[in-house]
């Protein structure tokens, strides 16, 4: 049996990532629900820019950021939960799938936002324009309403972590702010990825905010 | 025989019978009916609501004239004129007995008929500014359009704060 060693696992860019999303979720429902709706919307366009990057990354990043790693198939997951995991960094089958989730509710959540109005018609998101005050509305109590989805499935993710800590006595939350973690061995190792793609997917993905942020103008 | 035949006839005159009963029979209440039907100070409770949806409706059209890259002026004052025509009518919306006593779904709260006076305020407070806005949508300035359009949306938060519900 390999000997475990402590070698890289997340790069910067995701591990940024991670933790900018923790400091918006909170903030988000917290400016929604104070009514501060000016902050709202601006940490809304805000998170759909890290999500964009988030995806982009997914398809360009370092080894352990990208789907391609970590999202497996049915029979890869089955085998985790039988105990018989291949030794790969990052992810496992079933944290994999969960994050998929969670980007993907999270997506689900900024994208109603965008097309959200209240029943003033005074707040409104950047591509209300695009459908009717009746259709907006619906859309607003959609937004709020799919907010609950999101708590489930962070507090799911919460739950595994406090799970791998205390039952697996496995941290987790060390290599996400170092970057650094324990490998049981035998895994391959994180290939980074050059800095060019970084300033690319972070340039496209702000870009991409921007233009919603003005209408989605053409 | 005969006596099939007596059933039958017999089976067949209540069926006819039965039919007939139910063709005089009211038919049976839905809400939306019920709704319809409510006289008084009930019926208002829709028509305040139609009224306001239409005002929220001008609202976000005028947002979207003033987010897009050429603002037109027009369709604006179009707006704004249809705003400041409904806002002289608040006042006579909410008739006493057409709260939450209706049994209907309403977000007016009690305070519009506890203190009337307060209410009373805040509904010419919006006929107050929803004039003013129109007005300056006539000079078509922009800039003064966009902070005239504030000011509104501070006297339908103005009204609202107090004497609205929130959403459940």
């Amino acid at each position: 049996m390999s000997e475990a060693r402590r070698v890289r696992i997340w790069d910067w860019p995701t591990r940024a990532f991670h933790w900018a999303i923790v400091c918006l979720v909170p903030l988000l429902w917290w400016t929604a629900e104070e009514e501060m709706m000016d902050r709202h919307r601006l940490l809304g366009l805000v998170m759909l820019g890290l999500l964009a990057f988030r995806i982009l990354w997914g398809l360009i990043g370092s080894s352990t950021a990208r789907f391609s790693t970590f999202l497996r198939g049915p029979r890869a997951v089955w085998a985790y939960l039988g105990g018989r995991a291949a030794h790969v960094l990052g992810h496992n089958p079933l944290g994999g799938w969960s994050v998929a989730a969670m980007l993907a509710a999270l997506t689900v959540q900024v994208s109603l936002g965008l097309f959200a109005s209240d029943e003033d018609g005074l707040v409104t998101g950047p591509l209300a324009r695009f459908v009717s005050y009746d259709v907006a509305e619906e859309i607003a109590e959609l937004h709020e309403a799919w907010f609950d989805v999101l708590l489930v499935l962070i507090g799911l993710h919460v739950a595994a972590i406090l799970f791998y800590a205390i039952i697996r006595r496995r941290d987790l939350v060390g290599p996400m702010v170092t970057g650094r973690g324990t490998e049981p061995g035998g895994a391959a190792e994180m290939r980074p990825a050059p800095r060019w793609r970084l300033v690319l997917a972070s340039a496209l993905a702000a870009a991409f905010a921007w233009w919603i942020a003005k209408g989605a103008r053409l | 025989m005969k006596r099939i035949a007596a059933a039958g006839a017999a089976a067949l005159l209540i069926a006819v019978g039965a039919c007939q009963e139910a063709e005089t029979e009211p038919p049976e209440r839905n809400p939306a009916e019920a709704e319809a039907e409510a006289t008084g100070p009930a019926a208002m409770v829709r028509t305040r609501q139609t009224h306001y949806k239409a005002i929220g409706k001008s609202m976000k059209a005028i947002g979207e004239q003033l987010d897009a890259p050429r603002p037109s002026v027009q369709e604006i004052r179009m707006e704004a004129a249809q705003i400041a025509e409904a806002a002289p009518q608040v006042l006579t919306w909410f008739p006493p007995g057409s709260g939450a006593e209706t049994g209907l779904e309403t977000r007016a709260k009690q305070e519009i008929w506890g203190d009337p006076q307060g209410f009373r305020r805040a509904a010419e407070r919006f006929i107050q500014v929803s004039e003013t806005f129109h007005d300056v949508t006539m000079t078509g300035d922009l800039a003064a359009i966009r902070a005239a359009r504030e000011e509104l949306g501070g006297a339908c938060k103005n009204c609202h704060d107090d004497f609205r519900a929130p959403e459940e």
